[in-house]
């Protein structure tokens, strides 16, 4: 994780919009351009609302990360839930085993440059997406 | 007679100091019973204010239990939202950021105010929300779907370019709906409805035929080789 971690705490339906509205802000203070500002609210927006829905609560961490004089944005999505059984399937569009609408995870991989996804029935969910400037 | 006087002496010295011890005794205990008397009225002041503090320490528990109360029935209950209508239209802005439920809530509020009403279409104003994420899209294209069935036109409008390329990146619906950049143009989208029917009726009719002919070029092309 990178630098100026924040933990955004997801309890409920309720906390998603939180949580893309300070994504919005955190990625505004970053750099980011007013465009990027929404796809990467969106994304968060998309984590959050996968967390709920499936997992019911865990955190989202939003922090600074800079590689090669490059600076840009970590998104860590981490629940404890039931995990996704076949991840191959749930990277999909239009795969969905709650009723979503099933482009969550691919779109999301979509909106952002980096993504990453490890899931396990024992340890729950994390997804890791980056954005650089 | 000496002694007598002797006696006398000593008597009166004694009354004296007596007396004075009396007198003494006399000053301390209205001393005390001042002191006391301020005491209890510290104490008095002080178990007044206590009980202040309790009542206000109970009224301030009391009015953030029934804020937390309020709070969590808005967020459960009600949302509130200004509906109104113009040039026979009924707009909705959409205020602030949204929840699902909320969404859904806005969606029924609207259905309800649809029927009671004689409109040309319904506009929803998205001008103020800032992130649309997929469900949300989702509630509001079925939004206006309904209106549909309903029998009146929609057009969804303020989506800046922002949202919109995240709707497209997210590889949502948007085949579906009527857009329009501000309320204007869909206010006057609306209103030119009955216009623009009888002519897409027209070009309806006439893709119609098209097609026919197209069918038919094709048919004679596949038997060409026949």
């Amino acid at each position: 994780m990178g630098k100026n971690a924040t933990r955004l705490e997801l309890l409920g339906e309720v906390d998603v919009a939180y949580a893309a509205l300070d994504a919005k802000n955190y990625a505004k203070r970053i750099g980011f351009t007013a465009k990027d500002q929404y796809l990467i609210s969106t994304a968060v927006s998309e984590l959050a609302r996968n967390i709920v829905t499936y997992a019911s609560k865990g955190c989202i961490f939003l922090s600074t990360i800079e590689q090669d004089f490059k600076k840009g944005i970590e998104v860590v999505a981490d629940d404890s839930g039931p995990g996704i059984q076949d991840l191959e399937k749930a990277m999909l569009d239009n795969f969905s085993s709650r009723g979503t609408l099933g482009v969550g995870l691919p779109g999301t991989k979509r909106l952002m440059d980096d993504f990453q996804i490890s899931s396990s029935s024992a340890k729950g969910t994390r997804i890791t997406v980056r954005k650089w400037l | 007679m000496t002694e007598d006087s002797g006696y006398k002496r000593a008597y009166e010295r004694q009354k004296a100091a007596r007396e004075k011890a009396e007198q003494r005794l006399e000053t301390r205990s209205r001393e005390l019973y001042e002191s006391h008397a301020i005491l209890s009225k510290a104490n008095k002041d002080l178990r007044t204010q206590k009980e202040i503090a309790e009542s206000a320490t109970s009224a301030k528990l009391e009015l953030l239990a029934t804020m937390l109360r309020t709070s969590v029935a808005d967020s459960t209950e009600s949302i509130s939202i200004a509906m109104y209508e113009t040039q026979g239209c009924l707009v909705v802005p959409i205020q602030e950021e949204l929840s699902k439920h909320a969404a859904h809530q806005i969606q029924r509020k609207i259905l309800k105010r649809i029927p009671a009403s004689s409109l040309e279409g319904v506009v929803i104003d998205l001008t103020a929300v800032a992130v649309i994420d997929s469900i949300l899209w989702d509630v509001f294209l079925k939004t206006t779907q309904m209106i549909k069935m309903l029998g009146y036109r929609s057009v969804i409008t303020g989506l800046n370019p922002g949202v919109v390329a995240s709707i497209i990146y997210l590889d949502l619906d948007i085949d579906n709906v009527t857009t329009a950049l501000q309320l204007e143009d869909a206010l006057s989208f609306l209103s030119k409805a009955s216009d623009l029917e009888i002519t897409e009726a027209n070009s309806a009719e006439s893709l119609e035929i098209e097609d026919i002919h197209e069918a038919g070029a094709e048919k004679g092309m596949n038997s060409d080789p026949a």
